[in-house]
């Protein structure tokens, strides 16, 4: 037996949100060290909020995402609403599912044609696809734009939405705001029903794995609402109890926290763990779709996420029509509440997955203590898990290839890694400034 | 005419293009959007028929605080190959060249950059930075009275 080392690295992920890198390192076939290095300074949102009143709540959370700011304020509403002991009402409900549904579009889009699909086709990003494949990258930003506009008209502003508020939301739209969507709406579904054939055709790296997924439970397609989260193997917990079912630790070479489940397994959350569990909740045009394109159930191949991203994108779409068909402006737009002293959590299924918060609060309106978990962080240890599994296909690879495999599997899980500083790269001849 | 603001107003220096639009905000009857980080929507926002002056904050020369003014053409001639296409880190750098492969128009205007040295969330505007500001905004004005 040869005593061959071979490392594979990509210092700096591209095509993943936030800034991150993977480290592989091989001996004799055996993965020695897997990591997935996330490197961006921790944030202190948590710290942040305490002291700060509940209603302040949803606009600070939002700021932790620009992909999927909805997401924080559902589970931040979910959580505080609990904690006060309001139920909202079936309209409130259904416009926060609307505007959940836009953010998934706007997210699953993005990554599907500007982030992943790249990899299928051969492409080192999306601005040598469009090159090729105008249409396509045209179709994917289209799709997009339509979930954006979505949230700008629900939440005011397509970034960083502001009329989530608890109990409600600050106004609710006009029907005729709404119903002047659908012919964009009706459009991107038909785009979206496309998708599903298209990506399904794709050709898959052969990498099942036997996972652990894990779930919002609830009466409909895991989105806004649910009360259990479900942990395959083990079964369905209240979400107040999840955080006692995982451990998050600190890792080194991280600046996220790991979570692992308390029998020390990593799992897995998001789109596969979502229709694994709930497929016959899809809305019927997305369920039909599944049917069609020959995708196998339950998936167990990270790779083919773009796939089950593409029929979450059916199903998102069709009911967002089906909401604003069925719309009435609810009123009032939010329910009073009154502020007591409660530990409460609520749980959400964002783009990526379940995220989670709890928090407790005083009598006096403020968060006493915040715990945030979002579903990159608990994907990391599955990722991790994955990069070690896929090892054994990399030795009779070309280097540049095996490293392509890993960043591709790594992409298959959409990592939100967090936000970071943007910068605009430029080479300038001086002589034109100013 | 549109003015639109690119940036991160709790991330030091990354915060100077957005502190520009506000300081014209009510002197000027253009239409400013702060768009903070709008990844690939920056192209629908450019999709105009009226001239945009774009304001950013950029990195790399070392000179915090060099103001820096480009026609778009000249932006995109000028664009370093760098990291490609996180959608958190889809900047204009990625949109414009994404604009381009696509055949979008660019409209006519131009850009303005400041270059900053601190991008700590939390951070305040650098020393060189907070004394080149008002320089900045002169220039933003200087670019409203060219394109109007």
């Amino acid at each position: 037996m040869s005593d061959e080392k071979k490392v594979y690295k990509v210092d700096l992920l591209t095509r993943v949100e936030g800034e991150g890198r993977f480290y592989l390192k091989v001996q004799d076939g055996k993965v020695i060290e897997s990591q997935l290095n996330i490197f961006e300074a921790p944030r202190y949102f948590e710290a942040l909020l305490r002291g700060r009143a509940i209603e302040e709540v949803p606009d600070i959370v939002a700021r932790i995402c620009g992909i999927c700011p909805v997401a924080y304020q559902m589970s931040a509403v979910r959580a505080l609403e609990n904690a006060v002991g309001l139920v909202p009402s079936p309209s409130i409900r259904a416009l926060r599912r609307l505007l959940y549904c836009g953010e998934w579009v706007e997210s699953h889009a993005l990554h599907i044609f500007l982030l992943h699909a790249p990899d299928f086709l051969g492409y080192a990003s999306a601005m040598a696809m469009a090159a090729d494949h105008r249409d396509l990258v045209e179709k994917g930003l289209r799709i997009k734009k339509i979930g954006n506009a979505l949230i700008a008209a629900l939440g005011g502003r397509a970034i960083h939405p502001v009329s989530v508020r608890l109990g409600g939301f600050t106004a609710a739209p006009q029907p005729r705001s709404l119903s002047d969507l659908r012919p964009a709406l009706q459009q991107a579904l038909s785009d979206a029903l496309d998708t599903v054939q298209w990506t399904a055709g794709f050709s898959f790296p052969e990498f099942e794995q036997d996972y652990t997924f894990v779930c919002l439970d609830g009466v409909d397609y895991p989105l806004e609402w649910g009360d259990h989260i479900h942990i395959s193997g083990q079964g369905s917990v209240p979400v107040a109890d999840f955080h006692s079912q995982i451990n998050e630790t600190q890792v080194p070479h991280s600046t996220a926290l790991h979570s692992r489940l308390k029998n020390a397994k990593h799992y897995l959350c998001g789109p596969m763990a979502r229709i694994n569990r709930h497929h016959q909740q899809l809305h019927p045009l997305a369920l039909d779709a599944l049917q069609r394109c020959g995708l196998a159930l339950p998936v167990r191949n990270p790779y083919q996420s773009i796939v089950v991203r593409s029929l979450e994108l059916v199903h998102a779409l069709a009911e967002a029509l089906d909401i604003i068909d069925a719309y009435q402006k609810p009123d009032p737009a939010f329910e009073i509440y009154k502020t007591r002293d409660a530990v409460a959590a609520g749980a959400t299924e964002a783009p990526r997955g379940v995220l989670y918060h709890r928090y407790q609060i005083g009598e006096d309106g403020l968060v006493k203590e915040a715990t945030i978990i979002p579903p990159t962080s608990q994907n990391q240890a599955q990722i991790e898990a994955d990069l070690v599994s896929v090892a054994p296909q990399l030795l009779s690879m070309e280097h540049e290839q095996a490293t392509h495999l890993c960043e591709q599997l790594i992409r298959s899980y959409d990592p939100c890694i967090s936000c970071a500083t943007h910068f605009l790269r430029l080479d300038i001849d001086w002589d034109n400034t100013l | 005419m549109r003015i639109i603001a690119l940036g991160n107003n709790v991330a030091g220096d990354d915060g100077a293009a957005l502190l520009a639009a506000k300081a014209i905000e009510a002197s000027c009857k253009a239409d400013i959007v702060f768009a903070g980080r709008p990844g690939a929507e920056l192209l629908d926002l450019l999709e105009v028929d009226e001239a945009v002056i774009l304001l950013d904050v950029v990195a790399g020369t070392g000179q915090p605080g060099k103001i820096v003014k480009l026609s778009f053409n000249d932006l995109l001639n000028n664009l370093c190959p760098g990291k490609q296409l996180s959608s958190h880190g889809f900047g204009p750098t990625e949109t414009l060249q994404l604009g381009q492969a696509l055949g979008r128009p660019l409209p006519e205007g131009c850009f303005i950059g400041i270059e900053g040295q601190n991008f700590a969330p939390g951070d305040a505007l650098s020393a060189a930075v907070r004394e080149a500001m008002d320089s900045y905004v002169d220039c933003v004005r200087r670019a409203i009275s060219e394109f109007s």
